[in-house]
């Protein structure tokens, strides 16, 4: 900002007032132009006009706002990485692509230039040329400004409803052998934040000696919630596969009963219980 | 330079383009060879099972192995494929090395053997199982029927050979008084019954009742079956899914044909109706278990 210096003001300059310079009781200053302001230097009815030394209009706003733009992004990436919910990846993919393109966007519109050099044009041509950029400058920002919106919505959205994953706990005794044996398969109560409609649960069993003759493809599941209602209740499974249980609005803790079923002369190893927490 | 020389430039220019681009482009293509490129397949096999995978004679080989591979490669094109002796222990090395193709030799599918070596498995693709067995026990004739429960070898000598199912199973606590002799093939352990310094042998079934057929002096003591089932497949290197699939679909039409039924008694005609049943693949049993890194799973009603 600039000031008024009525004494030293390189742009000093008197206003048209009455006596201003007759020694008349009231007298009007005005005064602009670079340098510091200065108090009581002239009579009472002094007058003075504050004015920037440049322009709102002239400051680089297009690249302030680009940055900026950049600056919110990668801010809400980082937020986003130390708030990360878990689940699968798959459905993150609005937050990444909305975030590159924000990224892009912003990015585009810092390098785009302001005016193309090295050309000999007419001075009309110009402010023409550099108004049409400007405007597509703009336009960038703002749709880089819309994608890193839209991606901080899809993040929250995701966080809010999205798949959570859980750690799901194996408990019995281990391998199973063609007699048969029951497991117990639990998720501890998840937080506030996390709890959803349904739990998908997958379920992986192996030969307990890879070097054997494998009994995958002979072996069978029966897997029962014992936490009551939840549906289904109870189901047969192959060795390799996934339950989607419907938690009937239920947010606490969850037990599974798995009953192995190995072919005669098998052993097998409930190796893997993952469970994923989501709405769909 | 005049027209025609910068038409011949232009010609010559052409022909470079052209012929590095298809260069390029055979360099680019993924796709490996056809196994049955050429018609001839070299097969291994083993030579000293008869019944399953037996050599008579240098470079003559029969039994139900070399039966199931070359119907199977009949019906790809492949109408003489040669066959040559490997040991167990060298079976996925030769095909690693190139050696042979293709392994028909009693070759049991586990899931170390199909896994990638990425994930620290053999790196083998099995089409199959041909044929499924459990572990049996082989006795000399005049002490058949002496063992009707696995407990009757309670105390007595049983030999196995290295790295066979009955070995391992038979190291497990629920055997722990059955007493057990390594032998480094099976011909040893046949010739120790003979001799009588063991009571026993024990592997899987459809081999011993293929020793039987080529012996008098030995019988399978049919009561006595035990552990999983052993499937059976053709192996091959991983890389060459198209072959693999085009060799699951021909055991497929060839175990739902009579076919698989002659050959399974022309070759072990003394297994029971009982055993070969449960020996005979379904086409889900060759879904599960074909041209995969890990095993498919088993059909469960809803």
């Amino acid at each position: 900002m600039s000031s008024a210096d009525p004494g030293a003001g390189a742009g000093e300059r008197p206003e048209a007032g009455s006596g201003s310079s007759s020694g008349a009781s009231s007298s009007s200053v005005s005064s602009s132009g670079v340098g510091s302001s200065s108090f009581g230097a002239v009579g009472d009815n002094a007058t003075f006009k504050w004015e920037l030394k440049r322009s709102l209009t002239h400051i680089a706003w297009i690249p302030v706002s680009a940055c900026l733009v950049i600056a919110v992004t990668a801010g809400f990436a980082v937020f986003a990485v130390a708030q990360w919910p878990g689940g699968p990846q798959s459905q993150y993919v609005w937050c990444y692509v909305l975030a590159a393109l924000a990224l892009l966007g912003a990015g585009a519109a810092v390098l785009y230039p302001a005016d193309r050099a090295g050309r000999a044009r007419g001075a009309e041509r110009q402010a023409v040329g550099a108004r049409q950029r400007g405007v597509v400058r703009a336009v960038l920002v703002g749709f880089a400004a819309l994608c890193c919106g839209g991606g901080a919505l899809a993040w929250v959205d995701v966080d809010r409803t999205g798949e959570v994953g859980v750690e799901m706990n194996i408990q019995g005794a281990q391998p199973v052998d063609d007699t048969g044996g029951t497991l117990t398969v639990e998720m501890a109560r998840p937080p506030a934040d996390d709890v959803r409609n349904k739990l998908r649960l997958t379920l992986t069993i192996v030969d307990d000696d890879p070097t054997t003759p494998t009994c995958v493809g002979r072996t069978t599941a029966e897997v029962t919630a014992v936490t009551p209602g939840i549906a289904p209740s109870a189901r047969k499974v192959p060795a390799r596969s996934t339950i989607d249980f419907d938690l009937g609005g239920r947010q606490g803790a969850l037990r599974f009963a798995v009953a192995v079923q190995p072919e005669t002369g098998c052993s097998m190893r409930l190796a893997q219980a993952r469970g994923t927490l989501h709405n769909d | 330079m005049g027209t025609s020389g910068r038409r011949f430039r232009t010609i010559r220019v052409g022909a470079a383009v052209a012929v590095l681009a298809g260069a390029a482009l055979a360099g680019c293509s993924s796709k490996p060879a056809s196994l049955f490129d050429g018609g001839k397949v070299e097969v291994g096999a083993k030579s000293d099972q008869p019944g399953t995978s037996y050599s008579p004679h240098d470079g003559e080989f029969n039994g139900f192995d070399i039966t199931v591979a070359r119907e199977v490669l009949g019906k790809v094109g492949v109408k003489s494929p040669s066959f040559e002796g490997v040991l167990s222990k060298n079976r996925a090395r030769a095909l690693h090395e190139g050696d042979v193709q293709l392994i028909a030799a009693t070759y049991s599918i586990t899931r170390e053997r199909m896994a990638p070596k990425s994930q620290h498995g053999e790196g083998l693709d099995f089409v199959g199982p041909y044929a499924s067995t459990q572990q049996g026990v082989l006795v000399r004739t005049d002490d058949a029927g002496d063992y009707k429960r696995l407990n009757d070898l309670d105390g007595h000598l049983v030999c196995v050979w290295e790295g066979t199912t009955s070995a391992k199973e038979l190291e497990r606590k629920a055997y722990g008084d059955i007493r057990t002799v390594t032998e480094t093939d099976a011909r040893d352990c046949v010739k120790r019954l003979r001799e009588g310094t063991v009571d026993a042998v024990s592997t899987d079934q459809l081999l011993l009742y293929g020793f039987m057929g080529a012996d008098p002096g030995l019988t399978v003591e049919p009561a006595l079956s035990f552990g999983p089932f052993n499937d059976y497949g053709i192996a091959m290197s991983k890389g060459h899914r198209d072959d693999c699939k085009k060799l699951q679909q021909a055991l497929m039409d060839y175990a739902r044909s009579n076919d698989w039924d002659q050959d399974f008694h022309n070759n072990l005609s003394r297994v029971p109706k009982e055993i070969r049943d449960k020996a005979r693949p379904t086409d889900a049993d060759i879904d599960t278990y074909s041209c995969t890194d890990k095993p498919g799973n088993a059909k469960v009603d809803d």
